[in-house]
């Protein structure tokens, strides 16, 4: 089954266009990797996906339903959830409210005006799963301003998980992480039921190997190749892409 | 991190208990003492607890929601101005017709006035809301038939409670003005600690990854908003009781400048924090204003300096950490 399908999508910043004619498609429970040398337009692509940003052309269709043009929370409410490259936490709040916060999005309680927050027994055994998963459930009342870089990339990745995605936008989710906590977030993402539909965004080839069914490779806006992860590592074309950008840009230039 | 021992779940609670001495301690005071004090004290405490309601309602704005205003008294004097004029040009002699119809009137503004002020954000929304603030106190001046203009609404005297053999004085007032204020500061702490208060505050926060997880963050500003506008209300038509007069200046810019002084003064995003600058400044200005007769702004501004300088976190947090330390001194 189809879930997200994009249709020549274009986001231009003036006169640079950081996607250009980007089209794919993907199907349920699949782990679809965007990987691409920095400035490709991958975070563009996000955020595009996600609403943070309105397209310039093309559409964007969730489980059939054109989303092109809807809020961010429109979009929450029928199943997607990301996670920000550069950590997007509520920074003066302590872990369990972040967490209880992202749990509570996607329900009408969210508008409950007379009852403390942390008396809902089912959204707080709810908390306590997620976050045990990732080690944070002894920091809970800490702030998370005080926590490490590390810590706020899981509690980055445990908000974009708590609301029970259909389709889970990750946005380089180990960028800065120790090798140790790289691999814990491998284990969470893989440890996603096929009811799940991973995009994720990464630099970091362990990521990629290890979790995606397929890889869509972006430069300059442009899909370049789109293939299985073997397929992919064999292809001339990124091989020239990762490996000489350099000779690449050059060419580009005596055009 | 120092986590609990085995029987922590007890020995926080009695914690609890034991943070809470200080609230206890001060509404014991606002019960029993007040009213034996000489009349001008009394007038004085029921001023400083009208004026804690209304920067209470005004750090939900700020200090929970994230939205600031300059417009905010604009909801006080129009309340002030709704259970005046009833008062005043129809003689309805009901305070609770009064107090309904103040509120109506501040909630009732504050939903407009909230629709075109959330269209922008931060310094724009600030502008907005002074704009639509100037925009009531010009009407105030301008529409003579009703408001009296420049002069004030006066001869607004305390209307009827509905108890039959019952004559206000102002003790009895006091007292009423007190009720209000626990049921305010009551359903205030709730809400912020509500899933609807912790979503604003998520909002003031981060407002990209509230919508991202699936929240109508306009929505829940607006509704916070009104709501503020409603409070605000409840101030403004006791205000109105307690001093027998409303003038446009209440509900002007320099009004909305005095109450965010409060919020500031006492801590922002505490409720608590809104009552003890409201205490703190309408008492200054009280005593000031003997000693000076008009150069009590200039004494007002310096206790602000010192505020930033010494207790910027607010005067209310500063009392409430010292209070904490001496807790976790005495080894609970």
């Amino acid at each position: 089954m189809e879930v997200l399908k994009v249709e020549g999508l274009s986001k231009r910043f003036g006169g640079v266009y950081s996607l250009e004619d980007v089209s794919f498609s993907v199907s349920g429970g699949e782990r679809l990797a965007i990987i691409g040398p920095n400035g490709a337009g991958k975070t563009t692509l996000f955020n595009v996906l996600a609403g943070q940003l309105s397209a310039t052309r093309g559409r964007v269709y969730l489980f059939g339903q054109e989303i092109t043009n809807i809020a961010p929370n429109r979009r929450a409410r029928l199943g997607m959830a990301r996670s920000f490259q550069i950590s997007n936490l509520f920074f003066n709040l302590t872990v369990l409210d972040n967490t209880l916060l992202a749990i509570q999005g996607r329900r009408a309680r969210s508008f409950q005006m007379f009852r403390s927050i942390e008396t809902y027994g089912d959204m707080f055994a709810k908390a306590k799963k997620l976050l045990s998963t990732t080690d944070l459930w002894e920091k809970r009342d800490d702030l998370v301003r005080n926590m490490s870089h590390g810590e706020q990339r899981n509690l980055e990745i445990v908000l974009s998980l708590a609301s029970e995605p259909k389709v889970l936008l990750l946005d380089e989710p180990t960028a800065g992480l120790t090798e140790a906590e790289s691999a814990n977030i491998i284990k969470v993402v893989s440890g996603l039921g096929s009811d799940t539909t991973v995009l994720f965004v990464a630099h970091d080839m362990d990521l990629v190997l290890n979790v995606a069914d397929r890889i869509i490779v972006l430069h300059y806006g442009h899909t370049i190749a789109e293939g299985t992860p073997e397929g992919i590592q064999a292809n001339p074309k990124v091989k020239e892409v990762y490996m000489g950008i350099k000779e690449l840009a050059a060419d580009a230039e005596a055009h | 991190m120092g986590r609990e021992p085995a029987d922590g779940s007890e020995r926080r609670g009695l914690l609890k208990l034991i943070r809470l001495v200080p609230q206890f301690v001060i509404v014991l005071l606002l019960i029993f003492l007040v009213p034996l004090e000489p009349t001008y004290i009394q007038s004085l405490a029921t001023k400083i607890l009208i004026f804690a309601i209304f920067a209470m309602s005004l750090d939900l704005l700020i200090g929970y929601a994230g939205i600031m205003s300059l417009g905010h008294a604009a909801f006080f004097g129009a309340a002030g101005y709704g259970a005046g004029i009833l008062a005043v040009r129809y003689g309805i002699d009901n305070i609770w017709l009064g107090l309904a119809s103040g509120i109506l009137l501040a909630t009732f503004i504050a939903a407009v006035f909230g629709i075109i002020a959330l269209q922008a954000r931060g310094i724009y929304s600030i502008l907005i809301t002074f704009a639509l603030g100037q925009l009531l106190y010009s009407l105030a001046t301008k529409w003579r038939s009703v408001t009296n203009g420049d002069y004030g609404l006066w001869g607004i005297s305390l209307p009827a409670l509905g108890l039959s053999g019952f004559e206000w004085n102002g003790t009895y007032y006091y007292y009423f003005v007190f009720l209000a204020f626990l049921v305010c500061y009551l359903c205030l702490y709730r809400l912020v600690k509500s899933p609807f208060g912790k979503s604003l505050q998520g909002i003031r926060e981060g407002e990209s990854r509230m919508r991202a997880l699936g929240y109508n963050t306009w929505l829940f500003k607006y509704v916070a908003f009104v709501i503020a506008g409603m409070f605000a209300g409840v101030a403004g038509v006791l205000f109105a009781y307690h001093s027998g007069i409303i003038t446009p200046g209440d509900l002007a810019v320099m009004n909305s400048g005095f109450v965010m002084l409060m919020v500031i003064a006492g801590g922002i995003g505490t409720i608590y924090g809104a009552v003890i600058g409201a205490a703190l400044i309408i008492t200054i200005q009280y005593y000031a204003g003997i000693l000076t007769a008009d150069r009590w702004p200039l004494i007002l501004g310096g206790v602000f300096v010192l505020t930033i300088m010494y207790a910027r976190a607010g005067v209310g947090v500063y009392f409430y950490s010292l209070w904490k330390r001496v807790l976790e001194g005495w080894k609970f």
